[in-house]
């Protein structure tokens, strides 16, 4: 292989595109030639850079401003049945029209009472799901007694599937940060996917030395609510700024990593705290 | 698509309020970060409202032949060239130079993250487009293709040269690797 071609095959190389013959031959030719191995090096430093630039924040009002849209979008056919002057029209064509448009208008206010009440987004005035808010509450006051059982209250809330770190992985579309490697001592007992209302949460329960457990939750949004009323203080451990929480004897704690929000429940102290960041936020594989 | 995300989406094409805030609540961040690695942060979240604006209109019309990330970034890259184009038209507007978010003076991101921006925002839409998509949103070659609407030797071939240009919009802006 001469540079020419070698160069058009660096980045199906560097993105792992290229079939193991191909690799082989454009890897041995970068053995040998500095000028080549140059440029695919540089593809590496420059994915190193994009993976550093900052997660943007967007801004809390969004959503507002585009609901604030919709209703005009998808009410046009609504309001022209309902609006005065279409009301008088069909009115002064026929009065029996006018008590069968008066009866669907009724039927249709009696049906969507029933459809709010069934399907309303049961969010406080600061977007947060309140039902959420109870079974978190629930979840974190069992955890310390039996993390089994509070695992269990949590799945009968949200549906839930066991499954292993790859397929988590294939199923969020990223590597759990509980496959890095977990704080010494610990190991991995499960892997559940929890469908909640923010996301589809990776949670995970860790045991560690002693038998002590920790659950580990991935989750797109943050999510103060969990917490709930619970006095809660901020600490900076290894760079991150975390918001911690005591119940029972012990702590959980969230913060945001390079591009998820990461929860622990169940640690002893800011330590340990220190500790699981470090090993959480390791670079995903 | 994850089974939670059908389940939304068929909600979502039936006009179900509820359905559409939580299929921006799980797609929103994605959303606006393309948004602002294409467009800059000045003009992300206008383009990140049109984007979820455009996508319940027509959402009726996703059959569920492509995944529903794919379409939801075609949509979002579609949006995000448009724009690009129009705003390429007003000579008023120094696009060349307008950072994409933030400012040296910000001292929140570091210098290198700060040239990238730089040079991402000098590179050609399209090829700022397949480098954003690989490196930020880590579409793989496949899905690449699927949104772009392209075949796989020229996704390659694309990268190639993004990658090329930026590094030497990189180099001239003082960054070594």
């Amino acid at each position: 292989m001469n540079c020419s071609e070698v160069r058009d095959l660096l980045s199906p190389l560097h993105d792992g595109e290229l079939s193991a013959e191909l690799r082989e031959s454009v890897e041995q030719h970068l053995r040998e030639c500095p000028a080549c191995a140059a440029v695919r090096t540089s593809f590496g430093a420059m994915s190193l850079l994009a993976r550093e630039l900052p997660e943007p924040e967007p801004h809390a009002e969004l959503w507002n401003q585009i609901e604030a849209e919709l209703p005009r979008a998808h009410s046009r056919p609504v309001q022209w049945l309902l609006s005065a002057e279409s009301f008088r029209e069909l009115a002064r064509r026929s009065r029996i029209l006018t008590a069968a448009v008066t009866a669907v208008v009724l039927v249709l206010a009696g049906t969507t009472l029933v459809v709010y009440d069934q399907f309303h987004d049961r969010r406080d005035s600061n977007g947060h799901d309140e039902h959420l808010a109870v079974n978190f509450d629930q979840f974190l006051n069992e955890f310390p007694k039996s993390p089994e059982h509070a695992q269990e209250l949590l799945h009968a809330s949200y549906p839930s599937n066991l499954v292993d770190v790859d397929q988590a992985a294939f199923q969020v579309k990223y590597r759990p940060a509980v496959s890095n490697r977990l704080p010494k001592g610990y190991t991995l007992d499960s892997v559940h996917l929890v469908r909640m209302p923010c996301c589809l949460c990776v949670e995970a329960l860790c045991t560690g030395p002693g038998g002590s457990r920790v659950a580990v939750l991935e989750h797109a949004i943050d999510q103060p609510v969990w917490f709930g009323d619970r006095p809660a203080s901020e600490c900076n451990c290894g760079g991150r700024k975390a918001r911690m929480v005591k119940f029972d004897s012990h702590y959980a704690a969230t913060w945001k990593s390079a591009r998820r929000y990461l929860t622990v429940i169940g640690i002893r102290d800011e330590d340990e705290l220190r500790e699981w960041i470090q090993h959480l936020d390791r670079p995903e594989a | 698509m994850t089974e939670l995300s059908a389940d939304i989406i068929t909600a979502c094409q039936s006009g179900d309020r509820t359905a559409q805030r939580q299929l921006y609540e799980l797609h929103h961040r994605r959303v606006y970060r393309l948004c602002v690695r294409l467009v800059g942060e000045q003009d992300a979240s206008d383009l990140t409202q049109q984007v979820f604006l455009k996508l319940f209109r027509t959402i009726s019309q996703f059959s569920g032949r492509s995944s529903f990330e794919t379409w939801l970034h075609r949509v979002t890259v579609n949006e995000c060239l448009q724009h690009t184009r129009s705003r390429s038209h007003r000579p008023e507007v120094a696009l060349v130079t307008e950072p994409m978010a933030g400012t040296s003076e910000s001292g929140s991101a570091s210098e290198s993250t700060e040239l990238l921006h730089t040079a991402l925002d000098r590179l050609a839409p399209e090829l700022r487009t397949v480098f954003v998509l690989r490196e930020i949103e880590e579409l793989s070659y496949s899905e690449l293709a699927e949104t772009l609407d392209l075949s796989a030797g020229t996704v390659a071939s694309r990268l190639n040269r993004a990658r090329t240009q930026l590094k030497v919009l990189l180099t001239e802006l003082g960054w070594e690797p």
